[in-house]
């Protein structure tokens, strides 16, 4: 046999997938030929040590971000375009259009200006970009929570005009929203270097935001029944 | 393995060399469609359900799994956690299209290969020109240390991030995550010829920037 046709065969030696007949053909080559010999020693330790590489696991609070998203029915990828997720929409309400607004331009300047934000932590005084990042997404965080404390407390004030069945869709949909929240609250509270787990709590709050902003354009006859939980 | 063959198909025939090659055949093609790793099927009948346990139980059981393949795609934490969520939405997301929940295994894996090979595309990632402080550590250690096996560990996932997205899928499954060359051409859509050949290549390539390394 010659070393082209034991190199094709070599896989399916190593997986012993070859008949006895091909593999004592290829015992015979490789005595006498120190090449292939070689190439089979290398091959072996390669697929060893594969074998043993590092097993990773992903951050702790992955799942918790999985299932926000499954229950809030975000089923388009992250990836591949990740930067243009389309996070922010004008809302209806408008104090809340103002604060969302304000929490718009400093959340969109975290993910599309970085290379802006640099320039501007120096001239800050901040000692690193990343600090910057993390004030300004507090900062919008903050916006966020006045835009939907302001929508919450209108809500509060037309409750009674809702339908019944619209109020129901609401509650369900404000409660997974809660539980997104308090769970990207968990991420950042781990993480709190971290700005990552900040974008994805700023896009639930928008989301809680767009919810309010869209049952106050509503109107219902029927009250709802029992007391909203629309804090943050 | 014969007598095993035969207990599994205990059919009337004499069992001759032949017979057996075939029993093995159609056990091999049976075994196909079953999952090779072990855990509760009513996880996947479940999840299907929206049982948020059971989907939490196959998160559990594959997110090493999962996680490796995402990781070694991207070499970066962040896009690897994005690319590993998007894996398990979508596996989620599209369960009810799966018709049997023994073919689980690989039809989640075509998903995740799938998955980032297409955030590949897209992204047309190259190999990255340098290497973050964190990845560097690890490599720095073993060199002082003399550790051989863990220096070709790291000089492997180095070689990794330099062989093409096909080549290293194929990698991965086989010598990573242990897979047969048969289940590797269903969750990749290929031949199992085309398997062993990228196989080899990608070993090739391997080999080549360890023995620049003169690790081998």
């Amino acid at each position: 046999m010659r070393c082209a046709s034991i190199k094709k065969m070599l896989i399916e030696y190593i997986d012993g997938d070859l008949s006895q007949k091909q593999n004592t053909s290829i015992k015979k080559h490789l005595k006498e030929c120190p090449e292939c010999e070689k190439l089979l020693e290398d091959f072996k330790k390669i697929a060893n040590s594969a074998g043993k590489l590092e097993k990773h696991s992903p951050p702790k609070e992955t799942w918790g971000k999985i299932e926000a998203r499954l229950n809030s029915g975000q089923n388009e990828s992250f990836t591949p375009d990740l930067e243009q997720r389309k996070w922010f929409s004008l809302p209806g309400f408008r104090y809340a259009a103002a604060a969302a607004g304000i929490a718009l331009i400093i959340a969109g300047a975290m993910i599309v200006g970085p290379q802006y934000l640099r320039k501007e932590a120096a001239s800050a005084d901040f000692s690193s970009s990343q600090e910057y990042t993390m004030v300004k997404l507090k900062e919008a965080e903050k916006h966020y929570q006045q835009a939907i404390n302001a929508l919450g407390e209108a809500v509060a004030a037309q409750e009674k005009q809702f339908d019944p069945k619209v109020a129901e869709v609401f509650k369900t949909n404000l409660k997974i929203i809660n539980s997104s929240i308090s769970a990207c609250k968990q991420a950042v509270l781990s993480n709190p270097e971290n700005f990552e787990p900040y974008k994805y709590l700023l896009a639930v709050y928008k989301e809680k935001e767009d919810l309010l902003s869209r049952i106050i354009n509503l109107n219902g006859n029927i009250p709802l029944k029992g007391k909203l939980d629309t804090t943050i | 393995m014969c007598e095993i063959a035969a207990r599994l198909y205990p059919i009337p025939v004499t069992i001759n060399d032949k017979n057996c090659a075939k029993i093995e055949r159609k056990r091999e093609e049976i075994n196909m469609e079953k999952d090779k790793r072990d855990f509760p099927l009513e996880w996947v009948s479940l999840s299907r359900k929206g049982d948020h346990d059971a989907m939490e139980s196959l998160y559990e059981y594959f997110k090493i799994s999962f996680y490796g393949l995402a990781y070694r795609y991207t070499y970066d934490s962040a896009a690897a956690e994005d690319l590993f969520q998007d894996i398990f939405i979508k596996i989620f997301a599209h369960l009810k299209d799966l018709d049997k929940d023994e073919a689980f295994t690989g039809w989640a894996y075509r998903i995740a290969v799938n998955t980032c090979l297409s955030y590949l595309r897209h992204r047309k990632m190259k190999l990255k020109k340098s290497v973050s402080l964190q990845n560097v550590e690890p490599f720095l250690a073993a060199e002082e240390s003399g550790d051989p096996e863990k220096l070709i560990r790291n000089s492997l996932e180095e070689a990794l991030q330099g062989i093409s997205a096909k080549l290293k899928s194929v990698f991965i499954l086989h010598d990573v995550q242990g897979f047969k060359h048969k289940e590797i051409a269903r969750i990749m859509g290929c031949s199992e010829g085309t398997s062993k050949s990228q196989l080899f290549k990608a070993r090739m390539k391997i080999r080549k920037y360890l023995e620049i390394k003169q690790i081998i």
